[in-house]
């Protein structure tokens, strides 16, 4: 178990990821307000 | 249904029972039976956690509200995501590194053991009143399905969960997780590919969100920042964010699961799922609702979609001249709606908004008429198992009820587990006896899960007629969450905060959040906003006021 714990991944490497989830989240909410004006 | 349904249902339930039992490896220590020894890859915690939030009430009260409501429902997951990375860079850190079982067990580390066992108590109380609903949920389908009592259904249903979960703990609960996931989706997707093929010839998908969308059914965004009103871009943003921070960060249910991760990494990744596929998924479920009304624009759907209460007045001289009246406006709506999606022309499109506005006026009466009787009458929770018994075909039916099941199990074995484990740890360990052996903790968290196995089942026999279950779990939630997330915020991010500030500034929380309630016509979901702010408010005001005294280690 402790040899997996050192494989932790690094904080630079995370905040990448946080940015890619926000930015992600922003898109999805646009395809669904542009789904429903389209469909409107 | 039929021989192969059943087939179906059984099986399924055979399988998951059994599959449950024999997870006991290494369960026998109480770091094995209540976190797994922290060896859980992050994909399945992911799906446990997915999966133990997805209960059968997404299914059931969620297509009702798409049928009901249309799509706005999906606003309240927006904040989401946003959760997901608040928590993986404060509360998945700290909760690991502090190797505690309980997010309760942290506060007594930061604070004191008065501050841990008041959240923990509250964490008992609206968890297990939350389990019952989920329990309700799926005993309802089956009480029409299947023509069972509902209370026979009920601990039927509660029991058989509660046996596999109290043998197995937290394995059995997350690796019946992820096998009920994939029954899950691919009940979903079926579903959603026979709905669009019983669609009328000559009207395709298109045609049928193009129906749906022109009376509002497909609005996924509302600007409005009228706190009145239910789900707005803003309280899914917003308020609902302070639902979901507090949910999966103070909620044992959903804190255990990250709990059972290898690594602080994977516990983040594991939640991160999450935010990339909650929103999508819940689309797709809201989207079947949507679907099954396009289908009921062509096919006449039942005035009322609970069969117990529409036999019960079918022989009633008003309610058949009410059914009388709810045939001719489907007619009408029928003849507009199909000469709208073949010639798509404006003049048919206000003649369809127009007709099913008489449509929906003329189902009302039938609904007031009911509700004359039985004033705590909802029919929104009878729209989809009804509409499956009525209209899938044979195996496809066993199927969808296979994958409520699953929904239904996978949320009662988790909320069943983290119960066991608050109260075995929380207060049995902690409060009555400390210098007990591993083989006695885990019979005490075996019995505390059947005892709450139990409270749950009492507390569904009382939840099926409170409205849509889905709101009704948010609203238990609501009176909690806020007040418990403003406890872990002042914890985390105060560091002036002291141990009575915590305390009363809890209590002082979850009082605003009555008085809200009941002076005030804001909704639900922004007693999560009240409840935080006036924790965090009071507690620092407390602490900076009231200063501590030495802190008395144990």
């Amino acid at each position: 178990m402790d040899e997996v714990k050192k494989t932790e991944l690094p904080d630079s490497w995370w905040h990448k990821v946080y940015a890619a989830v926000v930015v992600a989240t922003i898109l999805v909410i646009a395809a669904l307000w542009a789904f429903s004006q389209y469909f409107k | 249904m039929s021989y192969l349904d059943w087939l179906i249902v059984g099986g399924y339930l055979a399988f998951m029972i059994f599959d449950g039992i024999r997870m006991t490896k290494h369960t026998s220590g109480v770091d094995g039976y209540f976190l797994a020894n922290r060896s859980l890859p992050w994909w399945a915690v992911g799906l446990s956690v997915m999966a133990t939030q997805l209960s059968a009430i997404t299914l059931v009260g969620a297509t009702g509200q798409g049928y009901m409501d249309g799509m706005r429902f999906i606003q309240f997951y927006y904040g989401l995501p946003i959760a997901m990375v608040i928590l993986c860079v404060t509360a998945v850190p700290f909760f690991y590194r502090a190797n505690v079982f309980t997010a309760y067990e942290y506060l007594e580390k930061r604070f004191d053991v008065r501050v841990r066992t008041l959240t923990s108590f509250f964490f008992l109380i609206s968890r297990g009143l939350g389990v019952g609903v989920v329990i309700a949920a799926p005993s309802v389908i089956l009480s029409i399905v299947l023509g069972w009592n509902e209370l026979t259904t009920i601990f039927v249903m509660g029991l058989s969960t509660t046996f596999y979960t109290m043998i197995g703990g937290v394995q059995a609960v997350t690796w019946t997780d992820v096998k009920q996931m994939f029954v899950i989706f691919f009940g979903l997707f079926v579903c959603l590919f026979v709905i669009v093929g019983k669609f009328p010839e000559g009207v395709s998908l298109g045609d049928g969100l193009h129906l749906a969308g022109a009376v509002g059914k497909l609005e996924t965004v509302n600007w409005s920042f009228d706190l009145t009103e239910k789900y707005t871009i803003w309280s899914g943003v917003i308020a609902a964010l302070f639902l979901f921070l507090s949910y999966f960060g103070c909620d044992q249910s959903q804190v255990q699961r990250f709990l059972t991760a290898k690594s602080v990494s994977e516990g983040r990744t594991s939640l991160l799922m999450s935010a990339f596929f909650k929103i999508p998924m819940q689309f797709m479920i809201l989207l079947i609702g949507v679907l099954v009304f396009v289908f009921y624009q062509f096919q006449q759907p039942p005035m009322i979609f609970n069969a117990n209460e529409n036999a019960k007045y079918a022989n009633s001289a008003e309610y058949k001249s009410l059914q009388t009246e709810y045939e001719k406006a489907f007619e009408r709506r029928k003849s507009v709606a199909t000469e709208y999606s073949t010639t798509n022309t404006d003049s048919a499109k206000q003649s369809y908004i127009e007709a099913n506005k008489e449509f929906l006026a003329a189902r009302k009466q039938g609904v007031d008429f009911v509700k004359k009787e039985n004033p705590s009458f909802n029919d929104v929770n009878y729209v989809f198992p009804n509409f499956v018994v009525q209209n899938m075909p044979i195996g496809v039916i066993g199927l969808i009820i296979a994958a409520i099941f699953a929904a239904a199990m996978s949320s009662i074995s988790a909320e069943l587990n983290a119960l066991a484990t608050a109260t075995t740890l929380d207060f049995y360990r902690r409060l009555v006896d400390a210098n007990a052996t591993d083989k006695q903790y885990v019979f005490v968290g075996r019995i505390a899960t059947l005892i709450w196995g139990i409270f749950a089942c009492l507390v569904a026999t009382q939840a099926t007629n409170l409205g849509s279950l889905i709101e009704v779990v948010n609203k238990f939630g609501s009176f909690f969450y806020g007040s418990l997330l403003g406890v872990f915020v002042l914890a985390f991010a105060v560091k002036r905060a002291n141990s009575h500030g915590a305390f009363f500034g809890l209590l002082f929380g979850i009082a605003s959040v009555w008085v809200a309630s009941n002076y005030t016509k804001i909704e639900f979901l922004w007693f999560n906003v009240v409840g935080c702010l006036v924790t965090v408010l009071a507690g620092y005001l407390i602490s900076v006021i009231v200063p501590e005294r030495k802190i008395q280690e144990n």
